[in-house]
């Protein structure tokens, strides 16, 4: 499918519902305007856009005719997936095992199961960038950070 | 208070050892991003944000300051000895500088640049003192409908400016608006697109969006394709350009640095619009145009020295209109006002520690950039040799890290998350986040003078054509729309997008 089609057809929808949205927050007068007032005119702005470029989509002497698939073709995409789910777990469990924990693991992980680098940067790296940080943190700008529940 | 007056008082903040050291850290903070490719000055910016929290607010604009115009120094030194733009606003930089390394002649490049920037530097700064406070003043007589065009206006420069499709930078700078209205109204204190979320009543913050678009977007890219990486040049010798080089690049330098300036004034416009017209300009006055992209020092003398007074430049309408320029005017925006401070005509005189501080920290901070950029060039060359396997996990922690601690809270991180993941496919469909960025800083501010001019002229919406300053700012903004609709403006913008592609 051509990936002008399926972006804009998502921003039409997305102006679509912001559209919707705002007469529930209320449009109120030209004189008077309400909560939702910015909120429909952009809203409509945003899908008339949208409108657009599906439209343009159409034309043959467009530069960008690309096919969803070819966005990823060549690429290793499953690397972007990889960090997504690490960042995503990283922020599940920050708080429940603490800075010093957590960020050890992500940045050990990223570079040794990712990137493949040696154990010794892979731990030496990570240990040295935590311990900086904490110390820039905590002690020159008096910022605390998780202890999580083994207290460190 | 006379200028003189101002600026010695200014010196004596800048001179604080609180602020030269911050001053430093920025700079060096700076040409260390500008160095690195993958990271621009906006996501260094938002990632270092939370960092400015423990600090004054004089002291943190001062390092959020010269990580800005310190990328300008740093993304030369990149694009002349490995051929990749350290920033985008160094992308024509590239051409002739890589041109130079490879005869031979990387550090008269390198010199040139740094000279170049320095003096821009300097002519910025000067401009600034002198011209910031006039207009201050003038813009007192701003009510919200001149306000409002100028914003309006100031977002369709951008997206006018925009590398891909007008169109669809267009539609971003809408998304901004619509993201920057989450929240608390303020005027009737009912909650907008929160979803019953109560981390969302204070709206979605400025440092999770940025980062999350600008630099969790930025390494999701990198990490699915190969970095190119390599050194040109091992060891950078005569740094100091000869007798002909400065013949040759003292009128560019000079040139590069006035248009610079006044393109870096003007909203929506900034560094990498300015680096362009710069080259152009060069390039169509030569006598030897052939001379351009084989290793002229016009070539990178001009542009370098633009870009750097457009970063100069670009303080002037958010000190005195409280109006960011561009993006990274809209971080500082978002920075000022974490700190309690709203920019605008008043600020001057509310506090003119902040502004004259700030401003006169920027001259000692070319002073230090030139020496970090010159004397200490073998720093750089080394760091551009550490693998990017390395540096970005450290980067994606950092962002992580500053994104938590601004709040303590889990919500922001999983909001950089959501706008790292928006950015991402933004990109690869082509659409650019800068437009959406100011739009967003700018949207509450906007729908105010939006509201209160409605609210004067009891509805009527002439009231944005008949006050002559609000006409002028709308006459301007419909006058660029309607430009991009003429085929052969459309042609020749479309040209320029596909020669920036080309070369970055």
């Amino acid at each position: 499918m051509n990936a002008e089609r399926v972006g804009s057809l998502f921003w039409m929808t997305f102006g679509g519902a912001t559209v919707y949205s705002s007469f529930e927050l209320g449009l109120g007068e030209m004189g008077q305007p309400g909560s939702g007032f910015l909120a429909f005119v952009a809203g409509c702005f945003v899908g008339l856009m949208a409108m657009i470029v599906f439209v343009q989509s159409f034309r043959t002497d467009q530069v960008s005719v690309m096919h969803l698939s070819q966005l990823w073709q060549g690429l290793k995409w499953q690397r972007a997936v990889a960090i997504t789910i690490m960042i995503t777990i990283f922020i599940a469990v920050f708080e429940t095992l603490g800075f010093f924990i957590c960020s050890f693991v992500l940045l050990s992980s990223i570079m040794r199961w990712l990137e493949g680098l040696s154990w010794k940067t892979s731990l030496l790296v990570p240990a040295v960038t935590i311990v900086i940080t904490f110390v820039l943190f905590k002690t020159v700008l008096k910022i605390s950070l998780p202890a999580g529940i083994f207290g460190f | 208070m006379t200028l003189m007056d101002n600026v010695l008082a200014g010196f004596s903040v800048a001179f604080q050892w609180h602020n030269l050291l911050f001053c430093f850290v920025g700079c060096f903070i700076g040409t260390l991003i500008g160095v690195l490719p993958g990271l621009g000055p906006v996501g260094a910016m938002s990632i270092l944000l939370p960092i400015t929290f423990g600090i004054s607010p004089v002291t943190a604009i001062i390092m959020l300051a010269g990580i800005y115009y310190g990328a300008q120094y740093g993304g030369s030194t990149t694009s002349i000895l490995v051929g990749i733009p350290g920033e985008a606003a160094s992308v024509v930089t590239t051409l002739d500088g890589h041109q130079m390394a490879l005869q031979g002649r990387a550090g008269p490049a390198l010199g040139i640049a740094a000279f170049g920037s320095f003096i821009a530097g300097t002519i910025g700064v000067i401009g600034l003192m002198v011209l910031a406070p006039p207009l201050a003043k003038l813009a007192l007589s701003f009510g919200p409908p001149e306000y409002f065009c100028l914003m309006l206006m100031g977002l369709i420069i951008l997206t006018y400016l925009a590398q891909k499709s007008m169109v669809k930078s267009l539609m971003m700078a809408g998304v901004g608006l619509i993201l920057g209205i989450v929240g608390l109204d303020t005027m009737t204190g009912l909650p907008r697109f929160t979803f019953g979320v109560s981390d969302l009543f204070d709206g979605v913050g400025i440092a999770p969006l940025s980062m999350g678009l600008f630099g969790i977007s930025e390494i999701l890219l990198n990490v699915e394709q190969k970095i190119k990486q390599g050194v040109v040049v091992d060891r950078v010798k005569n740094l100091l350009p000869n007798l002909a080089d400065w013949k040759a690049a003292y009128k560019p330098i000079f040139r590069g640095s006035v248009s610079g300036f006044f393109l870096g004034i003007l909203p929506g416009g900034g560094a990498i619009l300015a680096s362009f017209i710069a080259y152009g300009t060069e390039k169509k006055i030569s006598k030897t145009p052939e001379r351009f992209g084989n290793g002229a020092i016009e070539g990178v003398a001009a542009p370098e020295a633009a870009n750097n007074a457009a970063a100069q430049a670009a303080f002037i309408p958010l000190l005195t209109l409280g109006v960011p320029a561009n993006a990274v005017m809209g971080i500082l925006l978002g920075a000022l006002m974490i700190h309690g401070i709203s920019p605008g005509p008043m600020m001057i005189e509310k506090n003119p520690e902040l502004f004259w501080g700030t401003v006169t920290s920027m001259y000692l901070g070319n002073i230090m950039l030139l020496i970090l950029n010159l004397p200490l060039i073998g720093l750089w060359v080394k760091l551009l040799r550490v693998q990017y396997a390395v540096l970005f996990p450290l980067i994606l922690f950092i962002a992580l890290i500053g994104a938590y601690v601004i709040n303590s809270s889990e919500m922001d991180l999983y909001i950089m998350l959501l706008f790292g993941v928006v950015g991402y496919l933004m990109r690869k469909f082509e659409y650019e986040p800068a437009p959406l960025v100011l739009a967003f800083v700018l949207s509450p501010i906007l729908e105010d003078a939006m509201r209160q001019s409605l609210i004067i002229s009891s509805g009527s919406l002439s009231i944005f054509v008949t006050r002559p300053i609000a006409a002028g700012f709308l006459f301007l903004a419909v006058l660029l729309l309607a430009s991009a609709l003429l085929p052969g403006v459309r042609s020749r913008r479309n040209a320029l997008v596909a020669k920036a592609d080309e070369n970055a």
